[in-house]
């Protein structure tokens, strides 16, 4: 996993979604502990958007690790996400990830 | 990251604390919920509770007017980039989908279980919110007073009928004359706001009356984003703007003679203005300091693991009223502060599991067309206080396409916020 998502940072190799609701030590992420760190992302992206935030709702727990790991090593520039995936540890990232796979948001 | 055991310790002690301070929460069948303030804060609250309990706590907003105006974005109003209209919200969501019930009533005062509202009659509760934005120390001036802000030269902020004023003021304004924005002492709501509302002016006047000026007349000897303020007012605005800072104004400015529009500074310098747009020194609103929460002091002491006010058990405190440690005082702290504070008080009247608190806040300020800036931190609740852990801000010399993505992310950014609290 952990291989998977530092190659994710170099060269934005796919991470299914399978492994992306895991911690490092392949444990699962605790998607209560999810919703409330979702609450955050309420505050810059609408459920349906057409403005230059998009809309992350259904987004894929695979695809959100992956964005969160490119916003983290600069592949993706954007100074305001820089900082939401700098905030985010590996508990809250597979947290969010197995929030995410719920569909719920 | 697991929590720590400090953390985990901390959050049960916070919310053991907050459950025995709960006089009715064993007598009440469904416990009580009682909200001040339908601005950011307390609306984010109120919203989230509700939707959070699924009717398991009774949601009551108390909030004087039936719309809320917002102050972040009114400056854009003021460069016509966003219609006044815009900036109203209503309530109908808060009652209609989320359940909160909407008292529109002028509250006095918080505690020992009760708000009591302006005509004498009170509402019950188990545990209150208190979030009543800014009031202004008028007492610090000679010749200003709420009269003269209402008429004369407005202090446009708190957005609506007196933001209307300043325009026309600005409108009606011969080419040529000089727009004087006097701004507050440290701390005050929106930090970038004045300087905003500056490079708003300037866009406006560089458009219709193109001889015109802007000056800012500051206490601080620096202000927030002051090198990107800079850089933008030089390149877009060349000559029109210009910033006095406190080692020119001697660190306060203490008189304003309102019929001429002239402030007189702590230094005995007098500026004469066509338009005077003077935001004076602040406090947190008046309920606030009614209700005991702000001590000897300006601003309300707040526990940061939970909002609770460390003077009054059982009322939180959030957003612009609250003393916010490192955070800023700004729309987006305040919705932060009440996802944090919501939580809370889940946890505390029914015992819902509570998560390490987060804080965040990032601010876009609009100076000019497709022209954007931006600043931003996340925040941890460190010891007795609100704690920046780490942030990021736009820099000089980016170019047009990096402004131009920043401005429209601002303008995302509003719609989804005022989704997150009205929607």
């Amino acid at each position: 996993m952990l291989v998977a998502l530092m190659a994710s940072a170099c060269f934005a190799e796919d991470i299914t979604d399978a492994e992306a609701v895991l911690r490092a030590d392949g444990t699962p992420g605790d998607p209560e502990y999810g919703a409330y760190l979702a609450q955050e992302c309420a505050a810059c992206h609408l459920a349906e958007s057409t403005s230059a935030v998009p809309s992350i709702a259904g987004i894929e727990p695979g695809y959100f690790r992956m964005a969160m790991a490119e916003y983290g090593s600069r592949i993706r520039e954007n100074a305001a996400m820089e900082n939401v995936a700098r905030s985010l540890g590996d508990e809250e990232l597979a947290a969010l990830a197995a929030y995410f796979a719920t569909n719920q948001h | 990251m697991e929590f720590s055991r400090r953390q985990t310790m901390q959050i049960a002690a916070a919310v053991g604390a907050a459950a025995l301070s709960a006089p009715n929460i064993a007598r009440a069948a469904t416990p009580k919920l009682v909200v001040v303030g339908g601005g950011t804060g307390g609306a984010s609250v109120a919203k989230y509770v509700a939707a959070a309990a699924k009717g398991a706590v009774d949601v009551t907003l108390v909030e004087r007017n039936p719309l809320y105006m917002t102050c972040y974005f009114s400056n854009l109003y003021l460069g016509d980039h966003w219609d006044f209209d815009r900036l109203a919200h209503n309530y109908e969501a808060m009652k209609a989908v989320h359940g909160v019930n909407v008292v529109h009533a002028h509250a006095q005062s918080v505690g020992d279980g009760a708000v009591t509202l302006s005509d004498g009659s009170t509402l019950a509760y188990d545990r209150a919110v208190v979030a009543p934005g800014i009031d202004f120390k008028y007492e610090l001036y000679e010749g200003f007073d709420e009269e003269i802000a209402s008429t004369l030269v407005p202090h446009a902020y708190k957005s609506g009928n007196q933001l209307l004023l300043l325009k026309q003021q600005i409108m009606g304004m011969e080419d040529g004359g000089t727009v004087v924005i006097a701004t507050p002492p440290n701390p005050y709501r929106c930090p970038p706001g004045p300087y905003e509302r500056a490079s708003m002016i300037a866009g406006w006047l560089s458009k219709h009356k193109p001889a015109s000026k802007v000056l800012i007349l500051d206490p601080k000897s620096k202000h927030s984003k002051q090198g990107l303020f800079t850089e933008a007012w030089n390149r877009l605005y060349p000559g029109m703007v210009e910033w006095v800072g406190g080692d020119f104004t001697g660190g306060a400015l203490p008189v304003v003679d309102a019929k001429n529009r002239t402030v007189i500074t702590a230094d005995d310098e007098e500026f004469e203005a066509d338009v005077l747009n003077f935001i004076p020194a602040q406090k947190a609103g008046q309920i606030a300091i009614d209700s005991g929460l702000t001590g000897d002091g300006d601003w309300a002491s707040v526990d940061p693991m939970t909002l609770e006010s460390t003077l009054v058990p059982g009322v939180h405190v959030l957003g612009d009223a609250c003393a916010n440690g490192d955070m800023p005082k700004s729309g987006f702290s305040a919705n932060s502060q009440a996802k944090v504070c919501a939580q809370a008080v889940m946890a505390a009247m029914t015992g819902k599991k509570a998560f390490p608190p987060r804080f965040r806040n990032t601010c876009w300020s609009l100076v000019g067309d497709d022209y954007g800036i931006k600043v931003g931190a996340n925040y941890k609740a460190g010891d007795g206080k609100i704690e920046k852990t780490d942030g990021f801000i736009s820099q000089t010399n980016e170019d047009d396409a990096t402004h131009a993505a920043t401005a429209a992310e601002g303008f995302g950014w509003y719609e989804a916020m005022t989704s997150d609290i009205f929607g």
